[in-house]
């Protein structure tokens, strides 16, 4: 199964910047992590992933077949969770389930089967009767993975899937990704790093509507190495480093001075310097700052 | 800004609540309209204002006479026996004094006739004036605008308290400096001006509705001047008591606003909330309804929102309450325990929303809902997405609402033509009369009863005949003159009618075989009522544009419809289920809006007649030979076809401005435009047709 992005722009007016600009991308079976501030463009590109937006240039194609003539047919490949968002107030998460199934298509002794699992998945067989007005944030976070797990999707596309979910939660949705990506693409977009950074298979950093990096998660570190210090400074001392404009990527207190964790391509000039083994979020704030 | 601001900026933007309270004013003025159809407007119809007419009584025409005239010397009576009312109280105050149930002059039976007496003493020479008072009369016997009104305050809690709780803003804002005492507060002033603003609105629409069918006559004149102001111990003018009653019903609802206030401070769940509100609200119905006003509990009586809503019981009924054995006037009474109700709600109600923790929590009616969802969680096992787009209409958006007013609304209409008929002449219900006999199929049984029926009359004249050449007394021959004469004028020109209508059918070629003898001024009539059919489609169109508004318009609220273009079933599949619903919720409406229309026809014997061709009408004004039958299809399929336009249409606005408010707006407005225009060519789909089958 190969989901591939020809050339994809998306200009919403005539003048306006472009939100996606000319992305070619083929994925394939595995999990891939989306990165990118706020305004980068992931939730365009995954309205044209899901077929809600055409695109202004460009196609995606499905096994060498548009998406847009594929119509129903790739949407019955698709399981789509959106960012959380207002529910149906008034239907409890077993009701709201059902009516994704019959919008998914399901027959109704199919519905009952996968509605059942998906129910248990997201560990919310016990409140299926509640109405989904009293659900925790948490808890419609996960009725939202739940339907979109309905049609048991070849292309799942999740935005924001753990935010507001306890570390518990948060561990176990991203457990059951990766066990279930072997034969699905999923595409993850996200602001917390950690989510994506161990179950990837790689990762795309979106900045200004562009792809500005993709590979995998131990190759985008690999790049950092050298680049990441660590140095104790004084009030003052951290204060220089702002107004020269460093990348900080974290502050710690360390006994009357602080600790400074910092991303640059030579060592910073002030403190106890020493280098550190790079992360994720340190290439996140090396490419989009 | 003041909290108390920022609480009426947050109700101000709740178009939801503005748009249900315009629709509730409107509601309580076509219930006037139903219940109180105005005098004016009868008086038009009959063109003049003293008159005779029949009513079917029994399936037989009833004299029934209405006579100003009566009216005048009522009202003449009525002033002279005021006038001896107040002459003489002193008198009558004085001979009770001395009997021993009313000697102990430490007593409250004492004291209150002293009180009475003293309160009625300044109104000896009041003068009293003869005028309209139609209008006063109505707006005292209309009542009905309480429920409006407690609608009204409910939907207010809810956005007040409710609304908030549920999406914890209440923890937010509690969380702040001024957010226990200050912002409760600030949440009473709140409710309490809407419900101002809401009572103000609602009292001027119905005086002014009553002002226009009914009329007031001189406000200026004392409030005496119209009986059931007899009691009243107030000096005021007949205005002056119209305005005073707007008042007391913004006090009743202040007092009404601030136990619902109180009970929403203290009960966190809405349903808990509404059968506690209303169980206690159906208790003082209750006491108002059923205690006796002589009972030693009539205070609760009295005392009650339900009594004080009512202008003749707030004003005019006179009554002192045994407060220590010394006489309270009602009113008084009224207006302290009013005022202490007020305050002892609002400092409760301040000191619960302070003190108690405001998040929904689970109750046991909760749990009982929970339970009842447990068990029934089977229906929702479908996956008909007709089905579920309905549940989303009619219980997320609690349109369900709309659809019981519109059975109410039906019932009313059947209700309203399902009465007694009333004629103007005698012909016109001896004619009724003979079409309820013999309506319908010419046969040769019909035909021989209507022969009957002309023997009978010619039998009549020939007895008057006899007993006017016999040589009975004087008061024998009026007697007969009387009842055999009165017999003969009820009944012969409606006879004569039905008899030229046969003449007439029978020179038409063919046998009696396949003729029929019609309600010809029945159906001409429903034909050409343009009024009741523009009427009916108005309202029907209205309800549609306001259930269909929501079909598509909920999704984009929530922002769901990403989610839902995304499925496979999520685009064409889930437009058809929306279509179909749409067009199942429009044909409720049609079926609903045409019955009492159905029920008329039912009554002129329509469907007994559906052979019958136009032009066979001894009237001729119809050229055209299409049966009534065929002609009564065409009208209903256009008037399905115009209520399929309005559902089009109103599909149309919901996917174009994917907003229910502006759609609602925009489609109430053209049905409203089409209606207006309509009415001004005094016409609608049936007249239309029938012009061109002239």
């Amino acid at each position: 199964m190969e989901l591939r992005l020809e050339n994809i722009t998306k200009r919403y007016s005539k003048g306006a910047a472009l939100a996606v600009d000319g992305i070619s991308y083929t994925f394939t079976p595995g999990v891939y992590g989306l990165l990118g501030p706020n305004g980068a463009g992931k939730s365009t590109l995954m309205n044209i992933m899901t077929d809600n937006l055409p695109p202004t240039s460009g196609k995606i194609t499905l096994d060498g077949a548009e998406i847009g003539k594929l119509g129903p047919k790739y949407r019955a490949a698709l399981g789509y969770m959106p960012q959380q968002q207002g529910l149906y107030d008034e239907f409890t998460g077993e009701q709201f389930l059902w009516y994704m199934a019959a919008l998914k298509g399901l027959s109704r002794a199919e519905a009952k089967t996968v509605i059942e699992n998906a129910l248990q998945t997201v560990n919310l067989d016990r409140d299926r009767h509640k109405k989904l007005k009293g659900y925790s944030g948490g808890m419609k976070q996960r009725i939202l993975i739940a339907q979109a797990l309905l049609n048991d999707p070849h292309i799942l596309i999740m935005d924001e899937p753990t935010a507001g979910l306890d570390p518990k939660e948060r561990i176990r949705i991203r457990s059951f990704i990766s066990e279930i990506s072997k034969d699905k693409i999923v595409l993850i977009a996200t602001h917390v790093v950690s989510d994506v950074e161990f179950i990837s298979k790689e990762i795309l950093v979106m900045n200004g509507g562009k792809i500005i990096r993709d590979g995998t998660p131990q190759a985008l570190i690999q790049d950092m190495e050298g680049k990441v210090f660590e140095t104790i400074v004084t009030e003052q001392e951290h204060q220089a480093l702002v107004e020269d404009g460093t990348k900080i990527a974290g502050i710690a207190l360390a006994g009357d001075k602080l600790c400074v964790r910092v991303v640059t391509d030579t060592p910073p000039a002030l403190g106890e310097v020493s280098q550190v083994r790079p992360n994720l979020e340190d290439v996140y704030l090396w490419l989009v700052e | 800004m003041r909290i108390y601001g920022y609480e009426l900026i947050k109700l101000r933007k709740r178009s939801t609540l503005w748009i249900t309270a315009m629709l509730l004013v409107l509601g309580c003025l076509v219930l006037c309209l139903v219940t109180m159809p105005g005098d004016k407007l009868a008086s038009l119809q009959q063109e003049e204002e003293d008159f005779a007419h029949y009513e079917m009584v029994d399936g037989v025409p009833v004299l029934v006479i209405q006579n100003s005239e009566q009216q005048i010397q009522d009202w003449e009576a009525y002033r002279e026996s005021y006038g001896i009312f107040i002459n003489e109280m002193a008198d009558r105050v004085d001979k009770m004094s001395s009997t021993s149930l009313f000697g102990n002059q430490n007593s409250f039976a004492y004291r209150n006739l002293q009180k009475t007496q003293l309160d009625y003493a300044s109104f000896a020479g009041t003068e009293l004036r003869y005028g309209a008072e139609s209008g006063v009369r109505a707006y005292n016997d209309y009542t009905g605008s309480i429920l409006f009104t407690l609608a009204f305050l409910a939907l207010l809690m809810y956005y007040v308290l409710y609304d908030e709780r549920g999406q914890n803003l209440l923890l937010l804002l509690k969380g702040t400096k001024r957010g226990h005492g200050a912002l409760a507060a600030a949440k009473l002033g709140a409710m309490l001006s809407g419900a101002t603003l809401y009572v103000l609105v609602q009292e001027l629409a119905v005086l002014g509705y009553f002002a226009i069918t009914h009329g007031f006559g001189d406000l200026t004149r004392t409030a005496q001047s119209v009986s059931i102001f007899r009691n009243c111990v107030l000096h005021i003018t007949l205005g002056q008591a119209l305005a005073l009653t707007v008042l007391a019903r913004i006090g009743v609802a202040w007092v009404l606003a601030a136990l619902l206030y109180l009970v929403g401070t203290v009960v966190r769940s809405e349903a808990a909330a509404v059968v506690c509100a209303g169980g206690i609200l159906a208790g003082e119905f209750f006491l108002s309804a059923a205690i006796n006003p002589g009972s030693s509990l009539c205070a609760l009586k009295f005392l009650n929102p339900f009594y004080s809503w009512k202008m003749s019981c707030a004003l005019a009924e006179y009554q002192n309450i045994n407060v220590f054995s010394f006489p309270v006037g009602k009113g008084i009474a009224m207006l302290v325990l009013g005022a202490a109700c007020i305050a002892a709600f609002a400092g409760a109600g301040i000191a619960s929303f302070s003190l108690r923790y405001q998040v929904k929590t689970a109750s046991r009616f909760s749990g009982l809902l929970l339970w009842i969802r447990q068990h029934t969680a089977g229906l929702f096992h479908t996956v008909s997405l007709l089905w579920f787009e309905a549940y989303k209409l009619l219980i997320g958006q609690k349109k369900i609402l709309v659809l019981v007013l519109l059975a109410a609304w039906g019932y009313s209409e059947v209700t309203a033509v399902s009465g007694v008929q009333s004629f103007a002449m005698p012909a016109d219900a001896a004619y009724q009369y003979y079409m309820n006999q013999i309506g319908g199929p010419m046969t040769d049984e019909s035909m021989a009863w209507l022969e009957a029926e002309q023997q009978r009359m010619a039998d009549l004249h020939r007895q008057l005949q006899e007993a006017q050449a016999s040589g009975a007394s004087e008061v024998e021959q009026m007697y007969l003159s009387y009842t055999i004469g009165s017999e003969i004028s009820l009944y012969e020109e409606g006879l004569q009618r039905v008899v030229n209508q046969v003449e007439w059918l029978k020179t038409l070629p063919g046998g009696l075989s396949g003729k029929y003898l019609v309600n010809e001024p029945a159906l001409t009539n429903l034909w050409f009522d343009t009024q009741t059919d523009t009427r009916l489609w108005l309202i029907g169109s209205l309800i549609a544009v306001f259930l269909l508004s929501g079909i598509r318009t909920g999704d984009e609220k929530r922002r769901m419809t990403t989610l839902l273009a995304s499925t496979q079933n999520g685009r064409e599949r889930l437009d058809r289920a929306r279509h179909r619903l749409a067009l199942l919720l429009t044909l409720a409406v049609f079926v609903v809006s045409q019955l009492c229309i159905l029920v008329l026809y039912s009554r002129d014997g329509a469907f007994g007649v559906l052979g019958q061709k136009l032009s066979w009408f001894s009237t001729g004004v119809f050229q055209a030979g299409i049966s009534i039958g065929l002609l009564m299809l065409v009208i209903f399929l256009l008037k399905g076809l115009s209520f399929l336009a309005v559902c089009l249409g109103t599909e149309a606005l919901t996917r174009t401005t994917k907003n229910a408010t502006v759609t609602l707006l925009l489609g109430g407005g053209i049905v409203i435009a089409v209606y207006m225009v309509a009415l001004a060519f005094h016409t609608d789909i049936t007249a239309a047709i029938l012009g061109l089958l002239y």
